[in-house]
């Protein structure tokens, strides 16, 4: 395996870099302070084929592949980790589990709307005191014809209320527990779907979170994606998915508190010569750097195993493991080496280590990354 | 007007070379990118293009590594790129870029309008493009801010030192154009994924027939430093923070006086 990136990587990186130096990095702190969705980017992200990055084009998708739509979440990280995971949870979880999972009547209605940003996706798993995974789903999905009506709430759904277009996890067999989880597709303006409200986060501000209730959603059949029962599988392996492009969300927001770390310490006098020259800012440099080289590394094989059709579940959750090590680590360090300075809301250190946390603390996988790694090991 | 073609020039990008304390530049880490005003060279000449229906080619002179600028070039909205790869660039000037350009021209036939950046981000001559014209023996405009085609006119508005001049040519010309003349577009994936089935074609200076001399650069770089600016340190410690306020306002307002004088 070749870690190059082929010409058309290289130009998508560039691109998305130019792009969002250009366009994300000047709205980052105000989409932080007001928390609210930047539909004016993502009307941009639209404009730029990000959508619809690695869907297929027979659906207005790019086919430009996972790589580099990781490549384009770490470009974007770099600027605004709330942009980013607007567009992660867009693609890696809604038109990823309609393009692995839907059949062709699905993604001939839903992948050219996703494409085009006519809807922004969402997946909406998580439920208030439900463990994932662990078939506790209190959303129940019951037969009525040919259709399914949907009644519960669903909580820290991201890209609530922006979105168009919500995948919902429910209990189709109540008695089955985690097994009689299903998928549905579930159009925002269906009666009944209402926002409860928005979450106030610490980070990733302007991914809103919202809280949905269905109250007597009706549902066609038609809308089941993949077969009943079948939930629990499509959201392990979209948040595997997801965890891929996680990793390139924690490269990208280190990498920028690196880069403002390396840049407070040329400048910062202590001792009359700058604090960089000391060898323990060094050496929390160098650290940081060495990990966040290395978890780029480990985000490149994944994506490129999932763009080959190949297992990358285990990697994605070795992935997982290893972000939420060095991603909250660098930032700790950056703001040590920035001191006071750091740890004020003038400088970009807070965001970025708000945005880290929520970075590796959404879209958890279903199982502890630790278990999913040995129980591979151990098959 | 039927035919654009638009040149450009691959260099390396300034923000990746480093000043060492010698002021000696480390280029080993620095990637290549299409000069900055030549992207709005490639710019104007798609939104021509676009606008009147017609189509636009590129040509570009470098080393082998130009190879490496034909999808970017591509993605930004052009039809055809020829490309010329060869050793003789390493040590060009203008001199030898605007011989093998205008040769290279010559056997790929006549071209309406022909796009220039008005100057490189590397060297910034700014004489590629009149000489380019010279030896065409076509008209340069140069110092362009927009272009306006019509009725098989160019009319282009340049901004000089004191005015802004229009001007009418009819013809073939070559224009050179000013960064504000527009702002190139960031390619979407579309275009990039695309620009890998557009086509390219290698130009060999050998098959162009330049006499060894024309292939000979005018100017010879003795040395290439990077540039310091010191900052000169003046520190103002009057006890009332309002002397040290009007102290810098005079040294401020002095330093525009002189720099207005020289």
């Amino acid at each position: 395996m070749s870690y190059a990136l082929t010409e058309e990587q290289q130009l998508i990186q560039q691109n998305a870099r130019e792009f969002a130096t250009e366009y994300v990095e000047p709205a980052a702190a105000e989409i932080d302070h007001t928390a609210a969705h930047p539909a004016d980017i993502v009307k941009k992200m639209i404009e730029q084929d990000f959508l619809g990055i690695f869907l297929p084009g027979e659906f207005g998708g790019a086919e430009a592949g996972y790589l580099s739509y990781t490549l384009i979440i770490e470009e974007l990280s770099r600027a605004s980790g709330a942009v980013a995971a607007v567009l992660l949870n867009h693609a890696s979880l809604a038109a990823y589990s309609i393009n692995r999972w839907g059949s062709a009547e699905q993604k001939q209605a839903y992948l050219p709307s996703l494409c085009q940003g006519e809807k922004l996706g969402a997946f909406a798993l998580n439920e208030p005191g439900a463990a994932l995974g662990a078939g506790e789903h209190r959303v129940t999905a019951v037969k009525d014809g040919d259709s399914y009506v949907l009644s519960g709430r669903k909580c820290y759904v991201a890209n609530g209320g922006a979105a168009g277009l919500y995948i919902v996890f429910a209990q189709t067999d109540p008695e089955a527990g985690a097994k009689g989880i299903s998928a549905f597709l579930v159009d925002a303006k269906t009666d009944g779907l209402s926002v409860a409200r928005l979450i106030d986060k610490m980070g990733l501000r302007g991914c809103q979170s919202a809280e949905l209730v269905f109250d007597q959603v009706k549902v066609p059949a038609a809308n089941l994606l993949g077969a009943e029962g079948a939930g629990l599988a499509i959201a392990a392996e979209a948040l595997a998915a997801a965890s891929i492009a996680e990793g390139a969300m924690v490269v990208g927001i280190a990498q920028a508190a690196m880069e403002d770390a390396v840049k407070y310490g040329k400048q910062r006098i202590q001792f009359r010569r700058p604090i960089a020259t000391f060898p323990a800012i060094q050496s929390m440099l160098a650290e940081m750097a060495a990990n966040i080289h290395m978890l780029r590394l480990a985000v490149y094989d994944a994506a490129s195993l999932l763009e080959n059709g190949q297992a990358f579940v285990a990697e994605a959750a070795m992935i997982k493991l290893f972000a939420a090590r060095i991603g909250q680590s660098a930032l700790i360090d950056v703001i040590q080496i920035e001191g006071g300075y750091g740890y004020s809301q003038e400088m970009v250190a807070s965001r970025l280590y708000r945005d880290v946390k929520g970075a590796v603390i959404k879209n958890s996988s279903l199982d502890f990354p630790e278990k999913i790694i040995a129980g591979n090991l151990l098959a | 007007m039927q035919k654009l073609l638009v040149c450009y020039k691959w260099v390396l990008d300034e923000q990746d070379i480093k000043i060492a304390g010698d002021l000696s530049l480390d280029t080993g880490r620095a990637k290549y990118k299409i000069s900055d005003y030549d992207k709005n060279a490639i710019e104007e000449g798609a939104l021509l293009a676009e606008l009147h229906g017609i189509s636009v080619e590129a040509l570009t002179f470098g080393t082998d590594a130009v190879k490496q600028s034909l999808k970017d070039a591509l993605s930004r909205g052009l039809d055809k790129v020829y490309w010329i790869g060869d050793a003789a660039s390493e040590q060009a000037d203008a001199f030898v870029t605007a011989n093998v350009l205008a040769a290279a021209i010559k056997k790929l036939g006549q071209y309406d309008l022909i796009l220039c950046g008005e100057g490189s981000a590397d060297t910034y001559s700014q004489q590629t493009a009149p000489r380019l014209a010279a030896l065409l023996d076509i008209p340069a405009v140069t110092f362009v801010q927009k272009i306006t085609v019509a009725d098989g006119k160019v009319i282009a508005t340049r901004k000089l030192g004191d005015c802004i001049e229009e001007v009418t040519v009819t013809g073939p010309v070559v224009i050179s154009v000013l960064p504000e003349i527009n702002k190139p577009r960031i390619p979407g994936l579309k275009q990039v994924m695309a620009a890998a089935k557009k086509p390219s074609e290698e130009v060999k200076v050998s098959e162009l027939g330049i006499a060894a001399e024309a292939l000979t650069a005018k100017v010879r770089a003795v040395s290439r430093k990077g540039y310091v600016m010191d900052r000169k340190k003046v520190v103002f410690k009057e006890a009332a923070q309002a002397d040290n306020v009007a102290k810098l306002v005079a040294s401020l307002a002095q330093h525009v006086l002189e720099e207005r004088g020289s």
